[in-house]
This record gives structure tokens, sequence and C-alpha cells, in this order.
């Protein structure tokens, strides 16, 4: 695990210095404006846009990686597939998670040193938050192929997300730790989960919609459930037969889509006998 | 030590491109691979280095199951000649990657070898020519001091100067270092200069390992025939690779006692034996495919 650390860190340090600094300054970007606009109570933040510029240009490194076969040649490394994951896993979102959450407690410390409980509550709240959609992200850089994919697929997800995520989230406003707890302990299983899966990507996938065989049919079925799901959601209201049936449609082009690109079928259309 | 590389099978995008493919490498020595385009040599390189999971088989190292031993993994070089992050980094700032990936990194030998073939140490790989870039390829590959190195089309793109002198590094290296090298390549008369012996993957596996030296089944000869049609025989066993008038060339991927006495007949004026390459015993391996090439040809015409 340590030659994985220094290797990646290594390979990676001017990506990590850079993603560090658009960290800074989205964060002293945040201070200034609470300042500015006489709103100290937002600077609470600050630490949360450290984490999330930290966050997004990790993750464009990550393609980058894929695209300049950086992946490819680790495979060969003395490290092992699963290293490799945790070390991304500990580099690229344990570490800025817990940078942010540092500097939130520090600016809270200096903006509310007498009422420390709820702004930490939702610093911690918002952290967890990057905690999941991390998971999220992780599960399908693993799973998903092409860079685009990549990007379509947490894209997709996330929005399919929101609606039960707010559901479940107002169903547990009362008891935040329950909150809290169930939302990282859901996150960790999704790592844990991507972690057992990386061991198992060939590099000859990389070009492959979905990389692991088993996992073809059940991104499809995903797609078509989690869209079919949230439009009856959006509607439930107005619940009847017609509103089931025309449901159907949006999730149906969704998921042939996604079949297309997952099981690359070939028509053969010709007028030769 | 010996790497195994035992009965190793891998499909992509469903379909076959290694079947039980077993040889083995021994310490010092310098092996060519060659086949014909997609023949699978690449995805060999892959699978052996771990790039690539096989469906089935095993690469053993020093009784160790190599692609489960990751600490072994220092005693394998193998980069794509052609696709690879190395060329996104200056040679300095990739002598600082390597020192930490290879635990026995030569780095006074790479200094001098970059200095010693007019390398811009400071300039991206990517800037370079091709020939450069394979040339700067093979000196980092020797510099991780691995045992095992792979080398995928070495000497594509290098002129005849530099050609001869990478040939030299890599004997130079082999003999003191005693590394072993697989080279992979088209170039079949580059490789009889530099290889002990070669291994010919057909049909995804490896079909033949031969050295030139001992391959006596193989033989090539000139002859020129008497009547207007060429022999039959001479088409059903052989694999005609010149033709002019009369005067054949042909190479006899089995030859027999039955085909020498043959040739001793009357419907030759005369038969000369000539030394046989690797590009011959290619030809003749692939004897089957050339002749119906040579039927489709012959049929458009």
């Amino acid at each position: 695990m340590k030659q994985a650390l220094t290797l990646y860190t290594r390979i990676k340090r001017k990506q990590m210095f850079l993603a560090l600094i658009l960290g800074i300054l989205l964060m002293l970007l945040q201070l200034g404006s609470s300042f500015w606009q006489d709103k100290l109570p937002e600077s609470i933040y600050s630490g949360v846009a450290l984490t999330a510029g930290w966050l997004l240009l990790g993750f464009v490194s990550l393609l980058n990686d894929q695209s300049r076969r950086l992946d490819t040649w680790l495979y060969t490394q003395r490290i092992s597939r699963g290293q490799l994951f945790l070390t991304r896993v500990l580099l690229l979102v344990v570490v800025p998670i817990i940078i942010g959450l540092m500097v939130n407690v520090a600016v809270v410390l200096c903006v509310h040193p007498m009422d420390l409980w709820k702004p930490l509550e939702n610093i911690i709240e918002v952290c967890i938050g990057f905690y999941f959609f991390a998971s999220i992200s992780a599960l399908i850089y693993t799973v998903i192929g092409p860079s685009w994919m990549k990007v379509a697929g947490i894209i997709f997800t996330l929005f399919m997300a929101v609606t039960p995520m707010t559901y479940i989230e107002s169903k547990l406003n009362n008891i935040w730790w329950l909150d809290f707890t169930s939302t990282f302990i859901l996150a960790t299983v999704l790592f844990a989960f991507s972690y057992s899966l990386s061991k198992k990507i060939s590099a000859d996938t990389v070009d492959e919609a979905v990389r692991i065989k088993a996992f073809r049919w059940p991104v499809v079925l995903f797609v078509f459930l989690s869209s079919y799901l949230m439009i009856l959601s959006n509607n439930f209201s107005t619940l009847n037969i017609k509103v089931v049936i025309g449901s159907l449609i949006i999730p149906l082009i969704a998921s042939g889509i996604t079949f297309t690109f997952v099981f690359k079928p070939t028509f053969k259309i010709t007028w030769d006998r | 030590m010996t790497l195994v590389i035992e009965n190793i099978s891998k499909k992509i995008q469903d379909k076959q491109v290694l079947k039980n493919v077993s040889f083995e490498l021994n310490k010092g020595e310098i092996v060519g691979l060659i086949g014909r385009n997609g023949a699978g040599k690449t995805t060999l390189f892959g699978t052996i280095s771990g790039e690539l999971i096989p469906d089935f088989g095993r690469i053993g190292l020093d009784n160790f199951d190599y692609l489960k031993t990751t600490k072994l993994h220092d005693q394998l070089f193998y980069v794509n000649m052609t696709e690879n992050w190395l060329t996104y980094y200056s040679p300095l700032k990739i002598k600082d990657i390597l020192k930490i990936a290879y635990r026995n990194f030569d780095e006074e030998w790479y200094d001098s070898e970059i200095k010693r073939f007019g390398l811009n140490n400071n300039k991206r790989i990517r800037t370079y020519s091709k020939g450069m870039r394979a040339l700067f390829m093979i000196i980092a590959s020797f510099a991780s001091r691995a045992q095992y190195v792979l080398l995928d089309e070495p000497l594509d793109g290098l002129d005849v100067l530099i050609r001869d002198q990478v040939k030299q590094l890599i004997v130079t290296q082999v003999t003191n270092q005693q590394t072993t090298v697989l080279i992979a390549s088209h170039n079949l008369v580059e490789l009889n200069t530099l290889v002990d012996r070669i291994l010919l993957i057909k049909n995804k596996t490896i079909d033949r390992t031969f050295t030139v030296e001992d391959n006596k089944n193989v033989k090539k000869y000139q002859l020129a025939f008497i009547g207007e049609e060429l022999p039959e025989f001479l088409r059903d066993s052989g694999t005609i690779i010149a033709q002019t008038g009369h005067v054949v060339t042909i190479v006899f991927n089995d030859f027999t006692e039955d085909i020498g006495i043959k040739l001793a007949g009357q419907e030759f004026k005369f038969v000369e034996e000539l030394p046989t390459s690797s590009e011959d015993v290619f030809r003749a391996s692939f004897a089957e495919e050339a002749a119906i090439w040579q039927q489709e040809l012959e049929a458009q015409v």
C-alpha cells in the first residue's frame, strides 16, 4: 500500500497540487464574498468550496489517467488493482474531505465560537454528502469504460438519486445521526463493492460501455427502472393507467440507447439475395 | 530464473485472441515473437505484464504466480511502444517515477544513455521523433534493470544507424545483466541477427518454436523446371516465393525424402538448396493462407 501511495503521489503530484490550489481559490472566493456581503455565517462553508474544487479536479485527473493509459501501466506495477483503487479513494476523496472539514471547523471556531453544534452539523452533512456522491462516482468509474460514458453515467445517476434521496432524508430528518450514519454506511458499502470490482478490471475492456460482463443487463435494467420510477414518483398525485403507460416512453428510449451502447448490436440491412 | 507461461487463453470482446499459449523464457536469452498482424502478439505482451487479466492459465516466476504476486512486478518491464503515459513527461520526470517503480533502477546508466543518444532531458517524449521515442523506450526498459523486458516492435521507425546501436545496446545489456528479452517484430531479417530462438504465433497459440539453424524441416530451394507447367507437387508441398519464367524459389514447410527424390528427377534443369532464414520459416508456416491469396489474385486477373 505504501508503494501505491508513493508511486501515485509522485506521478500525480502536479495535478494534486493544482487541485489543492483550485480548492483554496474557491475557498478564498467564498470567504471573500461572505465578508464582502456582510454574510459572515456563510463563511463557514468555505471548506466545502475547497473540498468541491479538489474533488472535481481529482475526478478530471482520473479521466486523464485513463486517456493517457496511466491506468494500464499501473496494472503492471508493484501494486495491486485493489491498492490502486484504495490509493485513489484516499488521495482524491478522503484527504480533500478531511482537509475541507478541518478548514470548516477552524472557520466555525472563529465565527461561531459560542454556538458550534448547529454549523458543525450542517458541515458534517455536506461532507457525508460528498462522500456519498464520491462513492457513486467511484462505482461508475470502475464499471463504465469510455470517459464520456462515465461522466454521462454519473450525471444520470445523481439526477435519478435526487428524488429518492430527498424522500429518505425527509423521513430521517428528525433523527440526524441516523441520516448521517445510514448515508455514511451506504457510501462505504458502495466503495467496498467498487473495490472488489476494481480487482477484476482488465485493460482491454477500456472501450466497452460496461467493463464487467455480468453487469451489462443490470445496467440496462437500472436505467429503465430508475428513470421509470422517477417519472412515476413525479406524477404520483395523478396516477392512473394512462400515466403508468405514458411514463414508459422515456425509460424505454433511455434503456434502448443504453442497450445499444452496452451490447453493440449489429443489424445487417441488405438488398442482396 | 525462468518465466513460465502456461496455457494462457484470452478473449477480447468475445473473440478468442489467445488459446492455450505456453512457453518459457530463460535467463539471459533473447527470444523473438513473430506472427501475422492481429495474431495476438500485443495481447500476449499485455497479458504477461498484467495489463490484461487472462481468462485461463498461469504465469509463473520462481514458483510464484506472477500476476498475483505484485512484489515481483518490478522484475518485468513492458510499455506499449506507441501509446503510453510516459510520452506526456520528460526523461527527467520519468526518471523520478521509475526510480520509485523499479527497485533496481539504474539512474547512472539511464543518464549516460540519454546523453549518448543526444535526447533532450527536459522535453516531453511526445515531442520526439518516432525513432527517438522508440529509442527512449528501450533505454527506459533496460534502465529499470528488470529481469524480463518485453519489446513490441522496438526497431520500427529507427534509421539504420540508430537501429544498429539499439541492437548493440540490447545485446550488451543481455550479456552484461543477463536480462531476458522477448521481442515482437515483423522485421524478420533484423530478428535473425538478434535472437536465440523464435516463437511463431499462429491460430491463437504458439505454433512452433525454432532457431534458424535447427529448423531442418524447413528447406528453401531455387530450381528451374523443364516443361511448360510447374510440376504439381511443388504447389502442393511448398510455398513459391518467387517465379521468373521457369526459375522458381520455393520454401518447403515439411521437407521429406519423397520431395528430395522428386527434385532429383528429370523434370528439373537445376536444383540448388539456399540458406533458410526466419522469413522463410514464416512464409512456410503460412503457406496455406498464402496459397489461398495467390489463387484469389489469379482469379481476379
